[in-house]
């Protein structure tokens, strides 16, 4: 009798993966195009490049989930260097994507897209990955590659200079006056 | 979260894949990569129609001869080493042949340089190419071939209650046969050894096909 068939963990895990946060690419994406539809074949890749780079493939589920959107981070930045390619079985989502139009028409939120472009793209991108799309800070760094410390502190240096932009009449947090606790014994 | 973050949140664009039908469409793009990408299980292929009620062993071949030009055509490569395994009928029919061929596919892209690539991909066909696999392929069992059949429905019948709940066509999935069970025993034993032999560590895949009925070696 020889063993019975046998599904190679790393392989299973990775479907697992790949379905649980396959949505959320689709997301992530969809925020970060111009044109719906290409975030259709982004996705499609992301999943490709997985594939191919399964030996990479971290153990822990936080952990695997975060190497899957830092993929996610470094297609997107090829794409947008012109390198995206059009799949066949992305095909049916593509149709689907493009009657989504991803404009906002609400004047407030293209003030605050703008105000967030205006920021340094290392900033931009983690505050969308915590504000958009949810991740905590830890998170956000793990996706980008950087340590908490320094997600931290762009992270602050970013929300100041998102209230410069967007309230620029209210005081920072270099101006504010400051509150001190004095007691007296 | 003061003003300016729920200012942010509140600008972010659409979640498309917070669309139940966009959801379902990136799910099956996940499957339908894994199902390309895999790079050590068995593409399975239909039997044609073979019906292997108990088993006995009449022959075994392991030269890239044996396979035959149906199942080469079908895969479109040239195979480092091909497996030949003919199962007989209980009620004393023709024999069920079952062909598997494998090729060693290299792997570009990742954190080896292409040299690195190149010599792992050669050490890994000499392996496939000598290797004895006759005994191996020779050990499956009628038993092997029934309780495979069992798993392999369930996991269809799985699938196919996935499709259905979303919104899918479960006819699409067809049911288990034990000519696909029989030829994907045979190349998951193959497969096994050659992970165990090291080969499988990165820089390479394996890349299998097996046919059972008429097809295999025709």
């Amino acid at each position: 009798m020889i063993g019975r068939r046998r599904r190679d963990h790393r392989e299973a895990t990775l479907e697992g993966l790949h379905d649980a946060n396959a949505a959320d690419l689709l997301s992530y994406f969809g925020r970060r195009v111009s044109v719906a539809a290409d975030a259709a074949d982004l996705l499609s890749e992301t999943f490709v490049v997985a594939w191919r780079r399964i030996d990479q493939l971290p153990s822990d589920p936080e952990q695997a989930r975060m190497w899957l959107f830092g993929v996610a981070r470094r297609l997107l930045a090829n794409a947008a260097r012109g390198t995206l390619r059009h799949a066949d079985l992305t095909l049916k989502l593509r149709q689907h994507l493009e009657t989504q139009p991803l404009e906002s028409t609400d004047t407030a939120a293209l003030d605050v897209q703008d105000a967030l472009d205006q920021l340094p793209p290392d900033q931009s991108e983690l505050v969308r990955l915590i504000l958009w799309d949810g991740f905590t800070l830890p998170q956000a760094a793990a996706i980008l590659g950087i340590s908490t410390s320094t997600a931290h502190g762009r992270h602050q240096r970013a929300r100041n200079t998102l209230r410069q932009i967007l309230r620029p009449d209210a005081p920072t947090a270099a101006t504010a006056p400051r509150r001190r606790k004095i007691s007296t014994t | 979260m003061d003003d300016i973050d729920e200012l942010v949140r509140r600008a972010a664009p659409p979640a498309l894949g917070s669309d139940p039908g966009n959801a379902a469409q990136a799910r099956a793009i996940a499957r339908a990569v894994a199902d390309e990408r895999r790079p050590r299980r068995f593409r399975l292929r239909s039997g044609l129609g073979i019906a292997v009620l108990s088993i006995g062993l009449v022959g075994v071949g392991t030269t890239a001869a044996v396979a035959g030009p149906a199942l080469l055509s079908w895969v479109g490569w040239a195979p480092d080493a091909a497996v030949q395994r003919t199962f007989e009928l209980s009620a004393g029919r023709e024999v069920g042949l079952c062909a598997v061929v494998a090729r060693v596919v290299p792997e570009y892209g990742g954190q080896l340089s292409d040299a690195e690539v190149n010599e792992r991909t050669e050490q890994a066909r000499e392996f496939l190419a000598g290797y004895d696999w006759s005994p191996l392929v020779a050990a499956v069992t009628a038993q092997d071939i029934e309780a495979g059949l069992v798993e392999e429905q369930a996991e269809r019948q799985a699938l196919k209650d996935r499709i259905a709940a979303e919104g899918g066509n479960p006819g699409d999935v067809p049911d288990a046969d034990r000519g696909i069970v029989a030829s994907t025993l045979m190349s998951d034993e193959m497969s096994r050894v050659f992970e165990e032999a090291g080969h499988l560590a990165g820089g390479v895949s394996l890349e299998m096909a097996g046919q059972c009925g008429a097809g295999g070696a025709e």
